[in-house]
C-alpha cells in the first residue's frame, strides 16, 4: 500500500516521462527539419558524440586569420567529438578545484577571493553544461588529475595573492586557448555553439584577472583569442576508468 | 499519513497502463508533426512555434533602445509570410533593405557567408561607433556634447577600434578566400536603429561606456550564436576567435564602470539567445554577383 504523497510522486514520475519523451520527439524533429531552416535550434544534447573531428582544423581563410592558423594541437586532430566534450569536462572540475585551492590559501584579499569564487562557480557551471552535453553514462565527475597535481603544487607555492593571480591568470588564458582549439576540431556544430558559449567567459575571467594584477592591458586585451595556449589532451589525459564503454 | 484505500500494485499497474498509452500515442504523434513539418505550404514560424522555438516577438535593448529581438529562422532564410509586419513588432520597423534580408535557405555556404558578412558589417559598425567617441566619425558624426574623457578610457577606444578594424579585415579575408565580396560598411540596420538614435543619448562618459559594453556584448552573443549554425569548423573557430576578443573589451568597460569588478562577468556562460545576439534584421545575405 502507498500514501497520497508517493502516488502523487509516481504521478509526477509519469509526468516529467511524458514531458521528457515530448522533448526529446521535439530535439529530434527540430534536428530533421530545422536543421537547414533554424540552425540556431538547439538539437538533442543528451545523445553521445561519436562523430570523429574532420582530421584537423585547416584555416583557409587567408593573411589576417594567421593568428589562428593551424593551431589545433595535434592530439585534437584525431579525436572524437565525445572525448574532447569529456577532456573540457574534466578541465573544468580542475578548474573548480584550482580556485579552491587559491581560496584555501588565505592569501587574497576579500574581494579578490569574492570574485575567485564567483569565477569557480562558473567553472562548475559548465562542468555541468558539458556534462549535460556528453550524457549520463559518459558523464565525468572527476577533475583532471595531472592538470590539477600540477596547479596544486604551484598555488601551494605561491607567495602572495599576486603569485596566486597570476597563476589563475595563466589558467584563464590556458581555458580560452583550449576551448578555441576544440571548437575548431569538433565536427558537431551544436555542441561547438555550445563550447561558444564558455569560451568568451573563460576570457572575460582572464580581463579581471589581468586587470587585478595590473598587467599591461594589451597582454590581455588581445586582438584575437589564440590556441597559443591550449593544454593538449596528449598531455592531459581524462582520468582513466572514465572511458565511454 | 498512509491512505489504505490505495493499492500499491494497482498503482504501478495504472502508471503502467498510462506509460503504454502513452508509448502508443506517440509515434502517431510524430507522424503528425512530420507531416506538418514536411509541408512546404506550412510557413517556417508555424512550424518553429510547433517545434517551441522562441517567438519572433521579443525584444533586445542595445543602449537604452529597443529594438526587434531575433528568431532562430532569421539566419537561414523564411518565407515573406514569416516577416513581421509593424504593427506586429510594436517598434519602428527598418525601411526594408537589400542588404537586410534573410539570408536564402538551404545553402550551406550561403548561411556561412551570410553569417561572415554579418559580422564583418558589426566589425565596421564598431570603428564607425569608436570613430565617432574619438571624434573621427563619418561624415562629420559626432557626439551631441564635447566629452571630457579619462585618457585611460580614450587609450581603450583606440585600442579596440583598431581590434575592431583587424576583425574586419580578417572577416573579409574570408569573404575574399570563398570568392565573396568584402563588406566594408557599418551593419545598416544596426546603424539606422540603434547608433544613430542611441548616440543622440550619449552625453557623458558612463553613457559612451555603458553604450561601447552593450555592443560589444551584442557583437560577443552574435559571435557565439554563429558558431552553431556554420558549417565549417574552421570557420567556427575564426569567428569565436573574434568573439573572446569582444567579451574582453565588454569586461574592460564595466571595469571601467564598477572598479572593484564585481559585476564585469556577470554569468556563467554569453547570451547568445535572442536578447544576447543582433536581431533578424541586421543579418545580411550572400551578396548577389
Amino acid at each position: 500500500m502507498i500514501d497520497r504523497r508517493r502516488l502523487t510522486e509516481l504521478t509526477e514520475e509519469v509526468d516529467e516521462l511524458h514531458h521528457e519523451s515530448m522533448r526529446t520527439i521535439r530535439d529530434e524533429l527540430g534536428e530533421a527539419h530545422l536543421g537547414e531552416l533554424a540552425p540556431g535550434f538547439r538539437s538533442n544534447r543528451r545523445r553521445f558524440l561519436t562523430r570523429m573531428a574532420a582530421g584537423g582544423a585547416v584555416l583557409t581563410a587567408g593573411s589576417m586569420v594567421a593568428p589562428i592558423a593551424g593551431l589545433v594541437p595535434a592530439a585534437s586532430a584525431a579525436t572524437s567529438d565525445l572525448d574532447l566534450v569529456r577532456y573540457m569536462a574534466s578541465l573544468e572540475l580542475a578548474f573548480v578545484e584550482i580556485y579552491r585551492e587559491a581560496a584555501d590559501t588565505q592569501k587574497l584579499r576579500l574581494h579578490v577571493a569574492t570574485a575567485a569564487s564567483t569565477f569557480g562557480g562558473h567553472h562548475q557551471d559548465h562542468a555541468d553544461a558539458l556534462n549535460t552535453l556528453i550524457g549520463e553514462t559518459g558523464t565525468v565527475s572527476d577533475p583532471n588529475k595531472k592538470l590539477l597535481q600540477q596547479y596544486k603544487s604551484t598555488i601551494r607555492g605561491a607567495a602572495d595573492e599576486d603569485a596566486v593571480l597570476n597563476i589563475l591568470y595563466g589558467v584563464e588564458e590556458a581555458a580560452a586557448s583550449t576551448y578555441l582549439a576544440s571548437i575548431g576540431a569538433l565536427t558537431d556544430a551544436t555542441d561547438a555553439g555550445t563550447l561558444a558559449t564558455i569560451l568568451p567567459v573563460e576570457s572575460q575571467h582572464a580581463t579581471v584577472l589581468g586587470s587585478l594584477l595590473q598587467k599591461p592591458s594589451t597582454s590581455y586585451l588581445i586582438d584575437f583569442v589564440t590556441t597559443d595556449s591550449a593544454l593538449d589532451i596528449k598531455d592531459y589525459p581524462v582520468p582513466a576508468g572514465e572511458q565511454q564503454p | 499519513m498512509r491512505n489504505p484505500d490505495i493499492n500499491r500494485d494497482e498503482v504501478r499497474r495504472e502508471l503502467r497502463a498510462a506509460e503504454e498509452e502513452q508509448r502508443a500515442v506517440l509515434p502517431g504523434f510524430r507522424d503528425a508533426v512530420q507531416r506538418i513539418l514536411g509541408r512546404d505550404d506550412v510557413p517556417a514560424a508555424a512550424k518553429a512555434e510547433l517545434l517551441g522555438v522562441p517567438h519572433r516577438r521579443q525584444f533586445i535593448k542595445i543602449g537604452g533602445v529597443t529594438v526587434l529581438g531575433a528568431a532562430v529562422l532569421a539566419a537561414c532564410g523564411s518565407s515573406a509570410n514569416d516577416k513581421p509586419g509593424a504593427g506586429e513588432t510594436g517598434v519602428t520597423t527598418a525601411s526594408t533593405s537589400s542588404t537586410t534580408s534573410p539570408p536564402n535557405t538551404g545553402d550551406s555556404k550561403d548561411t556561412d557567408v551570410a553569417l561572415v558578412r554579418t559580422a564583418a558589417s558589426v566589425e565596421n559598425l564598431a570603428v564607425a561607433v569608436y570613430g565617432v567617441v574619438l571624434g573621427e566619425g563619418p561624415s562629420g558624426t559626432k557626439l551631441p556634447v564635447d566629452i571630457d574623457f579619462d585618457p585611460s578610457v580614450v587609450d581603450a577606444v583606440k585600442l579596440f577600434r583598431d581590434h575592431h578594424r583587424s576583425h574586419a579585415d580578417a572577416l573579409n579575408a574570408v569573404l575574399r578566400d570563398d570568392g565573396e565580396a568584402e563588406y566594408t560598411d557599418p551593419n545598416p540596420y544596426l546603424l539606422k536603429n540603434v547608433v544613430t538614435p542611441g548616440l543622440t543619448d550619449l552625453t557623458d562618459q558612463t553613457s559612451v561606456v555603458k553604450f561601447a559594453r552593450d555592443l560589444e556584448n551584442i557583437a560577443a552573443g552574435t559571435y557565439a550564436y554563429s558558431v552553431a549554425i556554420l558549417t565549417r569548423p574552421q570557420l567556427r573557430q575564426t569567428l569565436i576567435g573574434i568573439g573572446g576578443v569582444e567579451s574582453r573589451h565588454a569586461t574592460a568597460l564595466s571595469i571601467v564602470l564598477d572598479p572593484t569588478g564585481d559585476s564585469a562577468v556577470p554569468a556563467a556562460f554569453t547570451d547568445d539567445g535572442p536578447e544576447g545576439r543582433v536581431p533578424d534584421e541586421a543579418v545580411l545575405k550572400k551578396a548577389s554577383k
